[in-house]
């Protein structure tokens, strides 16, 4: 059922005729909603767009880094599974002849369902496109398809992940009282570490900053909410986090796969902002809620709900290049290359507030290349770094990050001895997880010194009026 | 006299079909924002930027610089042909046949190579349909047709344009060529070789499109029929109700089980 011997979704197989049945019809029934107005209003200009005009001429096939780094499989050609939707839509909703053939049955269904999870939506491929054709956005209208009409999503996007974010307020799992408590413990961890007295505030009406982390970093990389409490108390910035359902988790994992999900999420955290009386947002290291809150979640807003949001790259330019928070780059004596999170770079046009700070605070930056909006995806984009399937793990290191880590390795080419640390800067909780895999898969770590981390971190271990070391250099 | 007619015919299908077509794309809903960068800065970089498309094809030259060479003599055949046809009203007939001749063998070129492609290049092969076959079928005969009547009946386009305009006889040959053409041109607003007009809307209200619009205020008004449980859609419930409503946070137990 699955086109390669990889599975995101680990669909059962039907078990008689009529389920089979139920799944092309299923299928089909999504299909006509897909194009439909009522239906599918979110994307429906961009969807017909790229399935009546995209003439398969192959241009987007090399700028995927998924098909390249396969190896050039077909079956990973980001026209592949757009070539088999476009026919669907030909033949069952314009009932065109002369289209390519194209049989509807529960196979095709299965493998369409695992080939929309075999795109990292990074949207290199549109960006080649002279057409302006979205094979991308033809990967995320299949997600949307079989979550919305079939119920069908990976396990930790959906069940275990937007699902439990809308019940208990983050899709880690942590109620508010969990949050604040694991705050609690970053805070005097901080305080130690650092010799900055810190207190992370909780609904601070009309504060300045109302910041939001992705969850994750709280249980994964907690120096790096850490790293943001201490540059915000140091500069003293007036912030403060929400303590309201959703608004203490960026995260927005909708975004990858279903709209409505999506927007719920969004409303959410936006409202919180306004009960609070922020002046704006800040969206912490996490390329994904960047995205979803501050560009997709826009023209959903009511204007009284549409409130500033801000990048934290752009917050930390301002801490570091006004002088507010002074840095001793010397202390970030080390090699550094920056990846550019797809939805920060191409999919918002951050790309230099980053690299202002970067130039700050470390010595020695080197680019990737291509960088910027011409990056590579990591490989772990649109969900897959938190998605394991049966053996999805092995595809997303195997094929999905082997672009990135070509260009990991031409960055720090001259500097592979283990003796010298080397520092990934990913500015994103998703890309920092397939890092970590990347990185321990290939044993980079143990046999090179290449680790990984944010860039507060990068900024903190350079303050001046930080205790030095808060790098620790510490596998995890 | 019947080819005259169908020429202007075929004319004005041309144009009330990409109308249809960028009214089709106009009205469909207000997509949310999904911007592509980098976006040219400004009015003017986008229009510089827009120019470098049609008039270089600079996207697939930097992309693709094989089918560059196969489609560029394509589009500037047919960007010639155009000027010729246009330029008849000036009257400057070295020019119109200049154009002509050159636009129908660049024409004539770039379609039996992209034909080409379709038909043998292992990556576009699996992808090309029956349809992409005659599309690229009709060009050539469309732009071999009328360099035939060029060299068999010394029939010039700009001469047999000019007649067929004024609904005077041309030789036959070249008749054929023109009703071919005058067909093609009533075709193509029905295919996807429209993107001439789809392109407009991919990149001015998709990619580089950033600003809210109220429309979406009407559009959260929709009523969807998703059927997962999870969306709660009844067919009553609007985009709004749904999106503000928590099934999640009303119902956990039900919500485990997607």
């Amino acid at each position: 059922m699955s086109p390669d011997r990889y599975s995101a979704l680990v669909l059962p197989q039907p078990k008689s005729p009529e389920e089979e049945r139920g799944l092309s019809d299923a299928f089909l029934r999504g299909l006509e909603k897909l194009f439909n107005r009522e239906d599918n209003w979110t994307f429906l200009r961009p969807l017909l767009i790229t399935v009546e005009h995209c003439v398969r001429c192959q241009t987007c096939s090399e700028a995927c880094h998924i098909f390249t780094g396969s190896g050039r499989q077909e079956i990973y050609r980001p026209t592949y599974r757009s070539e088999i939707l476009r026919r669907l839509y030909c033949k069952f909703i314009k009932h065109r002849r002369w289209q390519g053939a194209v049989e509807l049955d529960w196979k095709t269904v299965c493998e369409l369902a695992e080939l929309a999870y075999r795109c990292n939506l990074c949207r290199r491929c549109a960006q080649a496109c002279p057409m302006g054709a979205d094979n991308g956005l033809v990967a995320h209208e299949l997600r949307k398809l079989f979550s919305q009409e079939m119920g069908i999503a990976p396990k930790e996007l959906h069940a275990a992940g937007s699902l439990v974010q809308l019940r208990t307020g983050s899709t880690t799992g942590m109620n508010p009282a969990a949050a604040r408590d694991n705050f609690d413990f970053i805070d005097q961890e901080m305080t130690e570490k650092t010799g900055i007295s810190v207190k992370t505030p909780w609904d601070v009406e009309g504060a300045d900053v109302l910041l939001i982390h992705n969850a994750g970093e709280v249980l994964s990389w907690p120096e790096n909410p850490g790293a943001f409490a201490v540059m915000l108390t140091a500069a003293g910035v007036s912030w403060t986090l929400s303590s309201e359902l959703t608004a203490y988790d960026a995260v927005n994992y909708g975004l990858w796969y279903d709209d409505v999900q999506f927007a719920r999420v969004a409303l959410r955290q936006i409202e919180a902002a306004r009960k609070l009386k922020v002046k704006r947002i800040v969206i912490g290291e996490c390329g994904h809620a960047h995205k979803a809150l501050a560009v997709i979640a826009d023209r959903l807003l009511p204007s009284g709900l549409n409130l500033p949001r801000e990048s934290s790259m752009t917050l930390m330019r301002d801490l570091v290049l006004s002088g507010r928070l002074p840095v001793d780059p010397g202390r970030n004596n080390f090699p550094v290359t920056l990846h550019d999170p797809c939805n920060m770079a191409r999919l918002m046009g951050i790309t230099e507030a980053q690299r202002d700070v970067l130039r700050a605070v470390c010595p020695d930056v080197r680019e990737m290349s291509p960088n910027r909006t011409d990056n590579y995806c990591c490989g772990g984009g649109s969900g897959f770094a938190l998605m394991s399937g049966k053996n999805f793990l092995d595809w997303r290191l195997e094929i999905a990050g082997a672009k990135k880590m070509e260009q990991v390795l031409a960055a720090f080419a001259d500097c592979m001895d283990p003796s010298i640390p080397k520092y990934i800067c990913a500015p994103c909780s998703n890309c920092k997880g397939q890092f970590r895999d990347l990185l321990a898969h290939r044993g980079l770590w143990n046999s090179n010194r290449i680790f990984y981390g944010g860039l507060a971190e990068l900024v903190v271990n350079a303050m001046r009026d930080v205790k030095p070391g808060f790098l620790e250099w510490e596998w995890r | 006299m019947l080819l005259s007619c169908l020429v202007y015919l075929a004319g004005a299908v041309f144009l009330a079909g990409s109308a249809f077509r960028a009214v089709k794309y106009a009205r469909t809903p207000v997509p949310l924002r999904w911007e592509l960068y980098p976006i040219p800065p400004g009015s003017a970089g986008q229009i510089r930027y827009t120019m470098a498309e049609i008039l270089l094809l600079r996207g697939v030259w930097q992309n693709n610089r094989k089918l560059w060479f196969r489609t560029y003599p394509f589009h500037m055949g047919i960007y010639l042909c155009a000027a010729a046809l246009a330029s008849l009203a000036a009257g400057v007939e070295w020019f119109t046949e200049a154009a002509a001749l050159a636009g129908l063998v660049l024409l004539l070129a770039g379609s039996c190579a992209l034909l080409a492609a379709r038909l043998f290049a292992p990556a576009l092969k699996p992808y090309t349909s029956p349809s992409d076959i005659f599309n690229l079928g009709w060009f050539v005969a469309a732009a071999g047709v009328p360099l035939a009547a060029f060299a068999l009946e010394g029939a010039g386009p700009a001469a047999v344009w000019r007649a067929v305009f004024t609904f005077r006889p041309a030789p036959p040959l070249a008749g054929v060529g023109v009703a071919l053409a005058a067909l093609l041109a009533a075709y193509i607003p029905f295919t996807h070789m429209a993107h001439f007009v789809a392109k407009y809307f991919a990149y001015h209200k998709v990619r580089w499109d950033d600003h809210r619009d109220p429309a979406v205020a009407a559009q959260l008004q929709y009523t969807p029929h998703w059927s997962a449980p999870h969306v709660g859609a009844d067919g009553k419930k609007t985009w709004a109700d749904v999106a503000t409503a928590n099934p999640a946070m009303a119902n956990p137990a039900r919500e485990k089980k997607p």
